[in-house]
């Protein structure tokens, strides 16, 4: 037996929102400890991970480890029938082949709930290595999204240099070029303002855009968004969700091709 | 430039639990439960470690062979004498400081 309350309903409309675009089925794992989900993109080239803690939710009760797998497209269609500030409530039996999800509106004067069908869904886990990152920037979200949106009018891939000056981001296509620098500021008067670096040795990667832009759907889940980065690893986008877990995606960087040419990207960095 | 796969530093850990579930499936969930397969201490954990997933791992890799009615540690030199490379992590775990705890198979004390 699976059950799961969420008064902040919306909180899994936002999550889902934000993989749907990326992964079209993934298995949700269930345990005593919570809800969590990893699943790859079609072209193995990102990893969305979340995770949201029993002790987020309202109640919480999972008898027995499962793994229920869902079309998120299906699911996405049925949260949107979910107010947004309905009171969600999931519920699984343990060897169902069913998801119930229950929407009460605050006022309790409409309750309705939607039975999604569980798919089998082979799907490997994959391990995440405990990783020292070179550069950490935390950044808003919004900012984020802005930077991922206006390179993308330029070109495909985007360089993510980190040095002691800051965090810049290039792009280049047939346009022309652009280049956005992000500065340290932790004294703007505002929280949501401020910008953060953490460096411990330069380090630059080239990313494909098309998967940042979509990482960005995430961003009405947290004031900001921290990436992180080491040589040759994927960099991670961590949405920390308050109170609940985060949201993370892992997204491997471009490489150089095997026939030299390697150490005159590095010395840009 | 090519664009490296995540796969590529995150190693697939396709071994303890989607080996369960598929077994799990095929049997139309009606397969005859292992003792102590309930709650918290059921088979299909997925709470447990790194290293006993590892171990795990180990266990369900047919080509070694058996896994019943010996320790870890046997079957591991059995395959090492087979010249069958058994990966070292699992000895290194095995004959490391944990390794008494850890000697035992999946299934000693279920079967």
């Amino acid at each position: 037996m699976f059950e799961a309350r969420l008064v902040q309903g919306n909180l899994l409309k936002k999550v889902v929102d934000a993989v749907k675009d990326l992964v079209t089925d993934a298995n949700f794992d269930c345990s005593s400890s919570g809800f969590t989900l990893q699943a790859m993109d079609n072209s193995h080239v990102s990893l969305v991970s979340l995770s949201l803690r029993s002790d987020g939710f309202e109640h919480f009760r999972c008898d027995r480890n499962m793994s229920m797998g869902m079309s998120l497209g299906n699911l996405a269609k049925i949260l949107k029938c979910a107010g947004n500030d309905d009171i969600v409530t999931m519920k699984a039996a343990d060897d169902g082949d069913t998801v119930t999800f229950m929407f009460e509106s605050p006022k309790e004067d409409r309750v309705s709930d939607f039975e999604l069908k569980l798919m089998d869904i082979d799907s490997e886990h994959l391990g995440i290595p405990d990783t020292d990152y070179a550069a950490t920037v935390t950044l808003p979200a919004a900012e984020y999204q802005r930077i991922c949106r206006d390179l993308s009018s330029i070109g495909d891939t985007v360089v993510i240099s980190a040095t002691k000056d800051g965090v810049k981001f290039s792009s280049s296509g047939d346009v022309g070029t652009a280049n956005i620098t992000v500065r340290q500021n932790t004294t703007a008067d505002k929280k949501e303002e401020q910008v953060s670096i953490d460096l411990k040795e330069p380090v630059a990667l080239t990313f494909a855009l098309r998967y940042l832009n979509s990482f960005a759907k995430a961003t009405p889940l947290a004031s900001h968004v921290s990436l992180s980065m080491a040589r040759d690893l994927p960099v991670m986008v961590d949405y920390q969700i308050s109170d609940m877990g985060h949201l993370r995606f892992y997204l491997a960087p471009k490489i150089e091709d095997e026939d030299g040419g390697d150490m005159e990207g590095q010395d840009e960095a | 430039m090519q664009q490296a796969r995540i796969t590529d530093n995150f190693r697939q850990q396709k071994n303890f639990d989607s080996i369960s579930r598929t077994s799990r499936d095929k049997k139309q969930q009606k397969a005859p439960e292992l003792p102590g397969a309930h709650g918290e201490a059921a088979v299909t954990n997925y709470d447990i470690s790194a290293e006993e997933r590892l171990l795990r791992a180990f266990d369900l890799a047919t080509q070694y062979g058996p896994c019943t009615g010996m320790t870890r540690l046997e079957r591991w030199q059995r395959a090492e004498q087979f010249g069958l490379n058994p990966p070292m992590q699992v000895k290194e775990l095995l004959t490391g400081p944990q390794g008494e705890q850890l000697n035992q198979c999946l299934w000693d004390g279920r079967v």
